[in-house]
């Protein structure tokens, strides 16, 4: 089920209603109906696929228990976790990608393979939730973590619907003690979350879909669109993205807090950083945070000197490229961000204060490199960098002006707002109680006849791909 | 929660003031727009719909490719980008005219499209509330669309308010035959040249076989017929050239789809046998020049049809 469909709509203030009014807000109780919505939240898109997400449910639930329980073989039952969770991501993501890249392989030496590859879909959010699994035996393995006996909360923890499909990814740490304690109605939760989900329509349905509607035809079709048309297009992308995948992210939030739950913060106005380093601490803290903890520190860190320091950013971006989608794309991408962290921390060019200059390189960077996560393969790469820098810009920009024009409507608000939370250094998430109650009556007003009068039509939240 | 509930609906109360007036002002402005591709020449429309004795309806091929001033004063063509069968259906709730001439643009990969579903048939919503029958139109083939835009009046507006407000500033009319020619600037006719030299197959784009007709483009088709049929209006449905052609048994299909249900359509997408780029502006689109000798070509094929007088 999308956020933003109807079904949506009439999904959750059901799920809201039939929550609250349990009676003396009774927790188990709120538990199960929770997990039976996450799943009807999840089985709505394909209800085949409630199987790989009970199968990794019960596998890290009984792992967790042996792990704590286990005197010699904590490992093993770790690598249990591990394999399961890596595996089903392998066969389900990964497989296809590693048997065309062996048979390409093979073609660059002249020699013709045949290997079958495997004719399945990708489950939506099976990269979000077997990373939520398997953290969890992680931290049970690190002695960082209880494990639960409550197979409900447990299984409510792993399928829990805000958060389910595209993130935020949620530590056991965070969520589970939440999901074993009462919940209470608090009117500051209700304020804050109805104000993030209105900024999160707002961001996902104006603003980015939007520039998707503007865009798409453009990274389809590179070839036949002049140079000032792709650069428009680079340009807008980066905003494409992060006004989805944030507004995303606000949706989930919010959801989450108008039940009563507190998720951590997800995205903190990441073109507003003056590095490529800052950049990563405000973008998707929840899977740059992951790769730190469970890889990146693993890996050695910066505790093993200068040449593994940049090894281990360099791999952890790499991998984190990948741990995005299935193509070589993802990966050179990733790549490109691990050369620039390595160079920042070499260079020492991590700048200490806000700095305009640094923070337009940052975005130029950043927007340089989304390209190759937008275009559809190498080619298409390859032929958008050499309009972009080969011009001429003397054409004009070719496609549907008055798209162009509500698409500049909804993109300047959203980045006055941004402006205003960072000028202000306000969060999001805690914006809404700040409010009175007459100017959050007009400003939700506000948002909402935005939202009515300038979305677009109804397209997947790009991260549901991952 | 008391308080909680209060905000809510003190919240909700104040969008739907704010709603109504907003509303009110772009409808206000709306009416006074004659300006534009989109509302300007609906409004356009609606004051000659029932005076023309000749309606072109269609998608950006209908309004590039027929140049109704070939047909005289009395027509005008209403096509309009992206737009598609629903989109003409609801054009057609709102004729009453008895006797005219109605011809319908259609695309051979759209009558095989299972993925349609009509809704740029809801670009309308709008007009519903001042058109009995085109609200009846609504309610009885988007009723939750038509059931939301009665709570929340700025719902049809969506993605009209900014084209309302600026056209409602330009005091300028949509010229009267409702046809936009197209005449490719030197650097579109080197990108299609260039795009023409390296494509090497542009054969049934977008249709997949064993062919089945899609379920709403036939729900949509029937009921053009059907107000045809109550007006005693001659309907005609055809295809213009294009460059993007269709093997034979899609042209056999989609004739047998129109013959079955005893309606006129005229296939010309081979039309243009030579492949002359000046007579284009990309694959599916006509040049002007193009579009002048289409338009001489389905005048005669509708004379011989008995459509229009013979000339």
């Amino acid at each position: 089920m999308l956020f933003n469909s109807l079904a949506f709509l009439i999904f959750f203030p059901t799920v809201f209603i039939l929550y609250w009014s349990i009676p003396n807000n009774k927790i188990k109780t709120q538990n199960v109906l929770l997990l039976i919505a996450s799943y009807v939240f999840y089985g709505w898109w394909d209800w085949r696929f409630l199987s790989l997400i009970a199968f990794s449910t019960v596998v890290d639930y009984f792992v967790g228990l042996q792990i704590a329980n286990a005197k010699n073989n904590r490992k093993r039952w770790l690598l249990v976790s591990v394999f399961v969770n890596l595996g089903l991501l392998a066969t389900f993501k990964y497989f296809n990608f590693f048997i065309e890249s062996w048979i390409e392989l093979w073609s660059l030496i002249g020699l013709e393979t045949h290997v079958g590859t495997l004719n399945i879909v990708l489950p939506v959010g099976i990269s979000f939730y077997t990373f939520q699994t398997m953290s969890y035996s992680i931290d049970i393995y690190r002695k960082e973590l209880q494990p639960t006996k409550d197979f409900i909360a447990f299984s409510t923890f792993v399928s829990f619907f805000p958060q389910l499909v595209a993130g935020p990814i949620e530590r056991a740490s965070n969520l589970i003690p939440q999901l074993l304690t009462k919940r209470e109605w608090k009117h500051e939760n209700f304020k804050n979350g109805f104000f993030q989900i209105c900024i999160g329509f707002f961001r996902k349905v104006v603003v980015a879909d939007s520039i998707g509607a503007l865009i798409d035809g453009v990274y389809n079709e590179p070839g036949i669109h002049n140079s000032t048309t792709i650069g428009l297009a680079v340009f807008l992308y980066s905003f494409q993205i992060y006004f989805d995948f944030s507004g995303y992210s606000d949706i989930a939030i919010g959801t989450a807090k108008l039940l009563g739950f507190q998720f951590k913060r997800n995205f903190n106005l990441p073109y507003f950083s003056t590095s490529i380093t800052e950049f990563w601490r405000r973008w998707h803290i929840s899977l740059s945070s992951w790769l730190r903890d469970y890889l990146y520190i693993p890996l050695g860190g910066n505790r093993k000197g200068t040449v593994m320091l940049y090894r281990n950013l360099f791999l952890t971006m790499l991998l984190g490229g990948l741990w995005h989608g299935s193509s070589w794309n993802f990966v050179i991408w990733g790549m490109f961000h691990g050369i620039l962290l390595a160079i920042e921390r070499g260079f020492g060019l991590i700048p200490k204060k806000y700095n305009l200059f640094n923070n337009l390189l940052t975005f130029f960077l950043v927007t340089l490199i989304w390209i190759f996560f937008r275009a559809l393969d190498f080619g298409d790469a390859k032929i958008i960098f050499q309009k972009l820098f080969t011009g001429p810009y003397r054409e004009l920009y070719i496609g549907d002006i008055g798209l162009l024009v509500s698409t500049f409507y909804g993109l300047t608000l959203a980045l006055l707002f941004d402006l205003y939370l960072f000028r202000k250094g306000l969060f999001l998430e805690d914006l809404g109680n700040r409010i009175k109650n007459v100017a959050f009556a007009l400003a939700i007003s506000f948002i909402v006849l935005n939202i009515i009068l300038f979305y677009s039509s109804a397209s997947n939240f790009i991260y549901f791909q991952f | 929660m008391k308080k909680s509930i209060l905000l809510f609906f003190g919240t909700l109360l104040t969008f739907l003031i704010f709603d109504r007036i907003v509303t009110m002002v772009i409808s206000n402005a709306e009416k006074k727009i004659f300006i534009g591709s989109s509302i300007g020449k609906v409004n356009q429309f609606s004051k000659v719909k029932d005076s023309v004795d000749v309606l072109v309806l269609g998608s950006s091929r209908a309004l590039h490719h027929v140049d109704t001033r070939n047909f005289g004063e009395s027509a005008f063509n209403i096509g309009a980008d992206g737009k598609k069968v629903a989109y003409c259906a609801a054009l057609s709730s709102m004729l009453q005219k008895k006797g005219q001439i109605v011809l319908v643009h259609i695309d051979h990969n759209r009558v095989f499209d299972k993925d349609y579903e009509g809704r740029d048939g809801k670009g309308l919503l709008y007009k519903a509330e001042s058109n009995e029958n085109l609200s009846e139109f609504y309610k009885t083939k988007f009723p939750t669309e038509y059931f939301i835009s009665k709570g929340v009046h700025s719902y049809p507006y969506n993605g009209k308010a900014l084209i309302i407000l600026k056209n409602f500033l330009v005091k300028d009319s949509v010229n009267q035959s409702g046809y936009e020619p197209i005449f490719p600037t030197e650097e579109q006719k080197a990108v299609f040249a260039n795009m023409f030299k390296e494509e090497k197959s542009q054969m049934n784009i977008g249709i997949t076989k064993p062919l089945s007709i899609g379920d709403e483009f036939e729900k949509y088709v029937d009921y053009i017929q059907e107000t045809a049929v109550a007006n005693g209006s001659k309907l005609v449905f055809f295809t213009s050239p294009s460059l993007s052609k269709v093997d034979g048994e899609v042209h056999d299909k989609v004739g047998k789809f129109f013959e079955n249900r005893g309606i006129l359509y005229l296939d010309h997408l081979d039309y243009f046998e030579n492949q002359d780029l000046t007579l284009w502006k990309d694959y599916t689109h006509l040049s002007a020049k193009g579009a002048n000798l289409y338009t001489g070509f389905l005048k005669a094929q509708l004379a011989e049809h008995g459509v229009l007088p013979a000339q």
